[in-house]
């Protein structure tokens, strides 16, 4: 292992994986809806939806800023290098160094927020209202996510992500149960209310979905490896392990993504998320302790 | 004996302060005072090196970055110059006596009423700063007011006072001094509490310095994401995170409770760093909020369309908000990551009792982060998007060249600071060295973080940040299509909107603070039965 391609080639392999799963969670999350609304569009459909956006180009309204159009293409590359940053199928990959929990959950709100600050711009009231509701309602994810942070360093003395994976791996099982917990409210604070899309139309809105579902796989992800750190390839491991990694990767991911397309938005979800993070810091710190 | 001395000279001056009225003859309070005066002189108390002190200057690491901080809000015209002048002495005083005074004139100069009497409520905070910072003084030095003769530890009783003497002045100041008292609160805490008390404090001082921050940065964060005005939202705003440096503060007394001495020079140094920023981008934010306003009135709503009408003052405010709101690669993200990581570390130097008024410090944190955040999505919103909302809006102009060049410096500074982080770290590390006996370790001229862990490294995620960007806008290419403002796929008849109001009345009905507040306070009744507990 080691040199500057197969950095570069790890590197790649990840981004594969992250756009994968994020196209494949706009599938999933398609046929959620449509199962929760017992109608509509299947997988087929959802493709569809996406390519038709495409086709369209880009449509901005009379009178807005730069910032309207440039907003989706933020929040999208934002979002694409959070996913980027989590720790998927094997450790001390090159993106490790910079795999921090606090930026990474800093990308993701600021990939939300950049769009929620455009709708502003798209000169309806109504969407303004929709984008400032939306961040209103994540609030409190923040100090949620900061817990599991805290757990994270106590746990492992810092936020970086592989580090803290390798401590509750390698840890006693205080350290496992804690990341469960602290995995269990990332997976529960995702489960609020979606970042709204309708100011933008065409290639734009395509980009605002797309950033979305970026957003789920990063959350998820973080969820997968600081939950169920088994199957990740040890920093070092050859191809071999690399391949059982991302096996493994792919069942938690899909496995997750399943279960938060079936559950959907929830009204508790954050104060659930609250709960798990506090306890996730109340078991670190008995680690700790012992 | 010194400090039932003290005890007893508080006691006499609050109630004389809270009598002195109309009912109450001002010859009471005199007489009260003159008694108090007599007995002391009587007892020998009194020396007379204290009637005698010269008044002494000097200007050290804690200082020299504070004053800088000084300098950028007093240049941008955040501060007013006969203030900046009054803090600037209070900052380099190295005399008690020097500090009481320069402070008191700054409250006398900033009280909104005349100080006439005993009853206004600049002389009785006046007479209260006094009383407090005169008993932590006489309990860290004795009878002489250098700096240079203390740095010795109180005990027992005397600890208490000083700690709650020096809490007071500082909540004292931060009501005061509206615009910048959090910053002298943070320089009476770390000069009394971290400097002057000598190398080993009692770690409960950070609880109380943690419990002072929260209070101040809770609801100043609330009013900047509710205010109507931009001056007001954007002072709000300041206030929020001078209370967040004071959290970094009470990580680093927690941490030098626990004689952890490289976290509480971390904690020091993420307390400076976010200050120094603030500085920069809050001068920047406070300049262009004051142009703004003087073309379209301060009301918020009157505003909008800035960053079409003058792009240069719209971008210079767009890079003080992103500060504000925390973005990575901006000088207010690298602040609260290392803030941050002081109180996760202060979290593994104690019991449980300390890690659960840590986990309650955190939450306020991420609390007032997410409603900074909304604050600055909010006043990019009204300010910079949109349609302009009243008619000087429309008419908007840019600024002068030359204050079109101030702004571009101050943007300048701004992006250095966000993406060089560990340049700001340097300057402050002669503050750290002096509070925390020694440098932060681990930081280098661009990443910063502990030693032994991968830390935040701003120029990596600018070159992945820029790549990603570039990529999707490659990818997303293509002929722009203008259309009119459509809503639900129609086409929309008039264009802006009034948010402010609603905005502000939606933000009041979640509960969010009063449970974030509730789990501090919960923290706080936890650590106290845990502590008992293991006792």
């Amino acid at each position: 292992m080691g040199g500057p391609v197969t950095a570069g080639l790890t590197l790649l392999l990840q981004a594969a994986l992250m756009t994968g799963m994020a196209l494949l969670l706009a599938v999933l999350s398609g046929n959620g809806r449509a199962r929760r609304a017992a109608l509509g569009p299947a997988m087929a459909q959802v493709r569809h939806d996406l390519v038709r956006l495409w086709r369209k180009g880009r449509v901005v309204p009379a009178g807005a800023s730069f910032l309207f159009a440039a907003a989706p293409v933020v929040a999208v590359a934002l979002a694409a290098v959070a996913a980027l940053l989590v720790p998927s199928f094997a450790s001390g990959l090159a993106a490790s160094p910079a795999a921090d929990l606090l930026l990474v959950a800093m990308l993701l709100a600021v990939s939300r927020a950049v769009l929620a600050l455009a709708a502003w711009d798209a000169g309806s009231a109504r969407l303004v209202h929709a984008g400032a509701e939306g961040l209103l309602a994540r609030l409190g994810a923040v100090p949620v996510l900061l817990l599991v942070a805290m757990s994270l360093a106590l746990l492992s003395g810092g936020t970086n992500l592989d580090a803290g994976l390798a401590a509750i791996r390698d840890g006693g099982p205080g350290a496992r149960l804690s990341g469960a917990l602290a995995g269990a409210a990332v997976f529960a604070a995702l489960l609020g209310p979606a970042a709204g899309i309708e100011p933008w139309s065409g290639r734009l809105r395509a980009l605002a979905v797309l950033a979305g579902h970026f957003r789920s796989v990063a959350a998820l992800a973080v969820s997968a490896a600081i939950g169920m750190p088994f199957g990740v390839a040890a920093a070092g491991a050859g191809p071999e392990a690399w391949g059982v990694g991302i096996a493994c990767w792919l069942l938690k991911l899909g496995t997750l993504g399943l279960l938060a397309a079936a559950i959907g938005p929830q009204r508790l979800a954050l104060p659930v998320a609250a709960v798990l993070a506090g306890m996730a810091v109340v078991a670190a710190g008995l680690q700790v302790a012992a | 004996m010194a400090p039932l001395i003290v005890l007893l000279v508080v006691a006499v001056a609050v109630l004389g302060a809270g009598l002195a009225g109309p009912r109450v003859p001002r010859v009471i309070v005199v007489g009260l005072a003159g008694v108090g005066l007599l007995a002391s002189l009587a007892a020998g108390v009194l020396p007379a090196d204290l009637v005698q002190a010269g008044l002494s200057f000097k200007v050290d690491g804690l200082s020299a970055v504070l004053l800088t901080v000084l300098f950028l809000l007093g240049l941008t015209g955040v501060v007013r110059p006969v203030l900046l002048g009054l803090l600037a002495l209070v900052l380099m005083a190295a005399d008690g006596v020097g500090l009481v005074l320069a402070l008191a004139l700054a409250f006398v100069a900033m009280g909104r009423q005349p100080a006439s009497s005993f009853a206004s409520p600049v002389s009785r905070r006046v007479l209260a700063l006094a009383v407090c910072l005169a008993a932590a003084f006489l309990l860290l030095g004795g009878w002489n007011p250098a700096f240079a003769g203390m740095h010795a530890a109180p005990a027992g009783l005397a600890g208490v006072l000083v700690a709650l003497a020096v809490l007071l002045a500082a909540a004292l100041t931060v009501v005061s001094l509206p615009a910048v008292g959090g910053l002298i609160a943070a320089y009476l805490v770390a000069r009394l509490l971290l400097d002057l008390s000598g190398p080993v404090t009692p770690g409960w001082w950070g609880a109380a310095v943690l419990l002072l921050g929260a209070a101040m940065a809770v609801p100043a964060a609330r009013r900047a994401a509710q205010a109507g005005e931009l001056a007001a939202a954007v002072m709000s705003a300041g206030v929020a995170v001078q209370g967040t440096g004071l959290l970094a503060l009470g990580a680093a007394l927690l941490a030098r409770g626990a004689d952890l001495l490289p976290l509480a020079a971390m904690a020091v140094a993420a307390c400076l760093l976010l200050l120094l920023g603030w500085g920069v981008w809050g001068g920047l934010l406070g300049l262009s909020a004051a142009l703004v306003e003087a073309r379209t009135g301060s009301r918020l709503a009157g505003m909008g369309g800035l960053l079409r009408r003058g792009p240069a003052l719209g971008l210079a405010m767009l890079a003080g908000l992103l500060s504000l709101g925390m973005v990575p690669l901006f000088p207010g993200f690298a602040a609260l990551w290392l803030v941050l990581q002081a109180l996760f570390g202060a979290g593994r130097a104690g019991g449980l009792g300390v890690l659960a008024v840590l986990a309650g410090a955190v939450s306020v944190l991420g609390l007032v982060a997410g409603l900074l955040a909304l604050a600055a999505v909010r006043l990019g919103g009204l300010v910079l998007l949109g349609a302009p909302r009243s008619l000087p809006a429309a008419e908007a102009m840019e600024p002068a060249r030359g204050v079109r060049a101030g702004l571009a410096a101050l943007v300048v500074l701004t992006v250095l600071l966000g993406v060089a982080p560990g340049l700001g770290l340097h300057l402050v590390q002669p503050a750290a060295i002096l509070l925390a006996g020694g440098p932060m370790q681990g930081t280098g001229w661009y990443a910063i973080g502990a030693p032994d862990m991968p830390g935040y490294a701003a120029p990596v995620l600018l070159v992945l940040v820029a790549g990603a960007v570039a990529l999707a806008a490659w990818l997303s290419r293509g002929g722009t299509t203008m259309v009119s403002p459509w809503q639900d796929g129609f086409v929309q008849d008039g264009v802006g909107c009034d948010n402010a109001v609603a905005f502000r009345v939606r933000l009041a009905r979640p509960g969010v603070e009063a449970g974030t507040a509730a789990l501090f306070v919960l923290g706080l009744l936890l650590a106290g039965l845990l502590g008992w507990a293991a006792r």
